[in-house]
């Protein structure tokens, strides 16, 4: 969606420029409740303004701050899923300055030893790898709400759980830039520990911007605010260096006025441009210090080994790397589906065949974290954990009594995506309204493997399902949607005339009928036009709701017309 | 309001407290002998507790003294308060303080300073008003009055540099500090959370050891209140019937600087003679870094209460000053006007103080050396003592000659006795801070103290001594205390 509206790279517009863009990420940790104190958190911008608000939020004098262990445990997944390292401690710090969305008059914050440091962010798209400097904890603020010319603030948002993530200024283009706050949002999303909305903000995003001239040292950087989302940071990025290249290459501005001030600004999407928000006079001196009160943080190595189990157990981990490494998050995801696809696990395949599934990876991994993420880092099964059932699920005996052969996890893949998505795509549904389970899906595609039906029946089980279950609105778990199928996908078979045909009789009733029916392609077939006959195999199959096998059909057929000629 | 009124401040009944304060003719009233007040009495076998006006109680209005909490109502006790209701406690009213807990003389409270009773309920003494007028210490002045005027049993204070030590000394009472984290601070208003402990005021330590069973316990809205595990781990009495014999007494020889009057030397040693003979080791002992511990303590505690005391911006806490019309400012004026108004000049001298210790420019000059000093001030304490320090993960600091250790350490409470209230006047803050020099060291260490009135000095005034233990020997402390009591 960024991809065509995105203007031009920089560096190719203007050669010998290079554009540096950092980014500051705060994401909005899903807990029931606040980092410090018991109040619930606010789910959604329905709750009434500040009633979501305990003691300590409002700084009533005496209060005291008490960490909420599920934040740290949701910081150190998303830290483990950016491979950072989580420091065995680490401490709160209180960053001062006075104003109305802040009742303390300060925010705790982890400015001297953050939570974790040194990690990364793999961009598949721009095949390029981006440092992260650290990741800390620390408070929201109040919400300002401009009412007339007065503003007032919302104490719901107080102390609600952010995680500031910093990267380096690794980025080099808007491309790039958007890119990278879209993984950010997937990652955190699969380690359930936010659920990354722009819009809603709980994803905000602070860009740096600078320009240099090849070779030469840094360019001074301003700091883009208030983007709400992935077009807007992509465009803002690109009005921003545009601004500062008309700056730094005008021939009528001299002096000062030929330099970058450093200076926060916003982005107006009407105009797409930017325009300063405040000069900072000098640097805030927000008073930093240690905060009293807060303990170090310690996060031990046994605590860490059952994250990573937990982990493990909600499918958010990979599988073993040849390095003896284990990925979690996005990536571990990514690679415990090419595992289970038998891809190598690490970089790209450079077969050929593998694109096609690598793809489908992609598209699987982008359906799963349009998943609604739980609360407290609960997660809900979503379309890889879907494919991984299907794969998995142990479908009862063959009639015949024989066990079913292992799913070919390729196939499954292919049926979600080209078939279940498709039917979805195209009754405009979301994967969460999905109503068949993957019990029914794993026995669909066993019963085409077993060549019980045909593809086309398997097709028209799924729409089947799809039509005769199918809800108009809420997300439903399809687990308990399944329930309510008083058939099984034998029986369904059954009772739509499904099964694959393997009597002759059938097959040459049908044939017959055809042949009855349709003069007029039948002549055309005797005069040469051999082509025709897939119509009238198509009517075959059509009559036999598509348990006949078209192949037997097409030959039966032919044979039944030269019987007619050579009769004649 | 009755200026003689507004000096006494020394305990209030819910119903009285807008009135604010104890009249002169209550005080009469209470010296003619028990029962003399009506006001405070209550049904024998009921602890009667005084509150200190920093600890937040939903019965009675919590102003820390100060004219930005004025109307102050918490809807919350704290759970010190809490603690001793459940225990059957009568809270009999708020006691006087300093400012939000900042001063040692008690006379930067908006309710007026707090005068010395001593010597109460001696007849042959003149009319209250003709009496000479001391200072009762501070900051917890009212809470130490309060007790030595038996107004109450035992009083809460809080002690963050000797602010229950210094007035119980003045005023003739025991006064203890317990260990950091023994006692809840949740719902204290907070000066400086890496010192302040909330303490009990007595006239014995039998009160006092009574209220500690009551108050210590662990508290999970303190994040620094002890676990149980800890607590279960921590030495306990040793109820022997001479716990003096054998006991090693350390007296370290910095706390005997030249400002130290002759009066109290003299009855400082006369105490050291009587443990001696009952079988005490008397040592000398150094603890070379306590010169730097005065000014570690006001750089630690005035950064720490510039970042506490930003909530009172009297738009979301504390009194409103509506800007006159003229006004043409932006938030932040609106802001400086409410706190110049009405924060008293001891609590914007440390405000302005740790606000400049924690820019950027003086952050490493300042805090940081100051917690560096705070260090070596720890250090010394774990050098000399016996026992070891609980909270330190190894003893690292021993030094390579083992010099002696000692169990407790004893040393005079304060420089002087309780100064006459006109000498200790705004602008001789100096040496107020002089005053504090013999009990930071311990608030810094986090260490357990008490002090104990070891008789008059030669000006007929209370005299104090101060004995000081290792982290977490609370239980020892008191019942050494209680036989140091005995001998006296």
């Amino acid at each position: 969606m960024v991809g065509e509206q995105s203007p031009s790279k920089i560096s190719s517009k203007w050669p010998g420029w290079n554009l540096v863009i950092g980014i500051e990420v705060h994401a909005q940790l899903k807990t029931r409740q606040k980092l410090f104190s018991n109040s619930l958190a606010t789910e959604d911008n329905f709750v009434p303004t500040n009633e979501r608000v305990s003691l300590f939020d409002a700084a009533f004098p005496g209060t005291l701050p008490i960490i909420n262990p599920t934040c740290v445990s949701l910081a150190a997944r998303t830290a483990l899923a950016l491979r950072a390292d989580i420091q065995s401690r680490s401490s709160f710090d209180r960053k001062h300055y006075f104003y109305g969305d802040l009742p303390v008059g300060y925010q705790i914050t982890q400015n001297y030893a953050p939570f974790a440091k040194d990690g990364y962010l793999e961009l598949v798209k721009s095949q390029k790898r981006i440092r992260i400097k650290q990741i800390q904890l620390e408070q929201d603020t109040a919400k300002s709400l401009h009412v007339g010319d007065k503003i007032q603030h919302d104490l719901n948002r107080v102390g609600m759980p952010l995680l500031e993530i910093v990267s380096h200024p690794d980025l080099s283009s808007p491309e790039e830039a958007g890119e990278y706050v879209r993984t950010l949002q997937a990652v955190l999303r699969s380690v359930a520990a936010s659920d990354g909305m722009m819009e809603a903000g709980s994803f905000r995003c602070d860009v740096n911007v600078s320009i240099h001239r090849n070779g030469e040292p840094l360019g001074t950087r301003t700091e883009l605010k208030n983007l709400n989302s992935v077009k807007a940071v992509v465009l803002a990025i690109d009005a921003e260096a545009r601004r500062q290249l008309e700056i730094l290459t005008s021939t009528e501005l001299s002096g000062e006025e030929r330099k970058i001030q450093q200076q926060t600004l916003t982005f107006d999407e009407s105009t797409l441009q930017t325009r300063p928000l405040r000069t900072k006079e000098g640097v805030d001196d927000y008073r930093y210090m240690p905060d009293p009160n807060l303990l170090l943080l310690v996060v031990e190595q046994d605590t860490l080994n059952k994250l990573k189990e937990d982990m493990t157990s909600q499918g958010m981990a990979g599988p073993e790397t040849a390095t003896g490494e284990i990925y979690f998050g996005w990536d571990g995801i990514r690679h415990r589906l090419k595992h289970i696809l038998g891809l190598p696990i690490a970089g790209r395949s450079e077969e050929k065949k593998h694109s096609d599934i690598e793809r489908g990876i992609e598209v699987l991994m982008t359906v799963d974290a349009g998943r609604t993420v739980g609360w407290d880092g609960d997660t809900e099964p979503g379309a890889v954990s879907f494919f991984e059932q299907t794969v998995k699920h142990q479908s009862p005996p063959e009639p015949s009594g024989d066990l079913t052969k292992p799913r070919d996890p390729r196939i499954v893949l292919n049926w979600i995506i080209h078939d279940l998505l498709g039917q979805l795509t195209k009754r405009d549904e979301t994967f969460a309204q999905n109503p068949i389970s993957p019990e029914q899906l794993a026995e669909i595609i066993d019963a085409v493997e077993a060549k019980r039906i045909t593809v086309t029946a398997g097709k028209t089980l799924i729409r089947h399902l799809l039509d005769t279950s199918r809800k108009s609105s809420a997300p439903l778990d399809p687990h308990i949607e399944s329930s309510k199928f008083p058939l099984s996908i034998p029986q369904l078979i059954d009772t739509l005339g499904l099964a694959k045909s393997s009597s002759k009789a059938d097959l040459d009733q049908w044939c017959q009928q055809v042949i009855d029916q349709n003069p007029e392609l039948v002549d055309k077939v005797k005069i040469g036009k051999t082509n025709t006959i897939m119509a009238l195999v198509g009517n075959v199959m059509k009559l036999s709701k598509g348990s006949a096998d078209a192949v037997q059909a097409k030959a039966l057929l032919e044979r039944k017309i030269l019987d007619d000629i050579l009769d004649k | 309001m009755n200026p003689t009124k507004r000096l006494l401040a020394v305990v209030s009944k819910p119903r009285l407290y807008d009135s604010s304060h104890v009249s002169w003719e209550i005080l009469e009233s209470l010296d003619r002998g028990p029962g003399g007040a009506n006001a405070f009495v209550t049904p024998i076998g009921i602890l009667r507790v005084a509150i200190k006006d920093n600890i937040c109680t939903k019965d009675f209005p919590t102003t820390c003294s100060s004219s930005m909490l004025q109307r102050f109502n918490p809807p919350y006790d704290a759970t010190v308060v809490s603690l001793l209701k459940r225990a059957g406690a009568s809270i009999v009213g708020k006691t006087n303080c300093d400012e939000f807990g900042m001063g040692s003389a008690n006379k930067f409270s908006h309710h007026g300073p707090v005068i010395n009773p001593h010597p109460f309920q001696d007849a042959s003494k003149e009319a209250w008003r003709l009496r000479e007028q001391r200072s009762a210490g501070g900051s917890s002045g009212g809470s130490a009055a309060a007790v030595a005027m038996d107004l109450c049993d035992v009083a809460l204070g809080t002690d963050t540099g000797g602010s229950i030590r210094l007035p119980a000394a003045y005023c003739g009472v025991m006064g203890y500090k317990p260990s950091y984290g023994l006692i809840s601070r949740w719902g204290v208003v907070a000066f400086a959370d890496s010192l302040d402990c909330v303490g009990i005021l007595a006239r014995d330590t039998r009160r006092i050891s009574q209220t500690l069973d009551i108050l210590a316990v662990h508290d999970p809205k303190d994040p620094t209140c002890l676990t149980d595990d800890l607590r279960a781990k921590l030495p306990r009495e040793e109820s022997t019937a001479q716990p003096l014999q054998g006991i090693r007494i350390g007296i370290p020889q910095e706390y005997f600087p030249v400002e130290l009057d002759s009066s109290i030397t003299s009855r400082f040693r006369n105490t050291v003679r009587l443990l001696a003979k009952s079988g005490a080791e008397i040592l000398f002992v150094s603890l070379p870094s306590t010169p730097y511990a005065l000014s570690a303590y006001y750089v630690i505690s005035s950064a720490e209460a510039s970042s506490n005391l930003a909530r009172f911006d009297g738009v979301q806490f504390g009194e409103y000053t509506k800007p006159e019309k003229s006004f043409r400012g932006i938030i932040g004026d609106l802001y400086a006007l409410n706190r110049s108004k009405h924060f008293g000049p001891e609590v914007k001298r440390r405000i302005l103080l740790g606000t400049y210790a924690l820019t950027a420019a003086a952050f490493d000059n300042y805090y940081l050396r100051a917690q560096q000093l705070r260090k070596l001030v720890r250090d010394d304490f774990d050098r000399v003592f016996t026992n070891l320090n609980m909270l330190r993960e190894n003893k690292s600091t021993t030094s390579p000659v083992s010099s002696p250790t000692v169990d407790f350490l004893l040393h005079p409470s304060a420089i002087q006795s309780a100064p006459p209230l006109h000498e200790t006047n705004e602008e001789d803050s100096l040496n107020s801070y002089v005053q504090d020099i013999l009990t930071v060291p311990a608030s810094l260490a986090g260490l357990p103290a008490i002090s104990l009135p070891v008789g008059n000095g030669q000006d007929g005034w209370p005299l104090g001594v101060s004995l000081v233990g290792q982290w977490g020997t609370d239980r020892r402390l008191l019942e050494v205390a209680g036989a140091i009591e005995e001998l006296i």
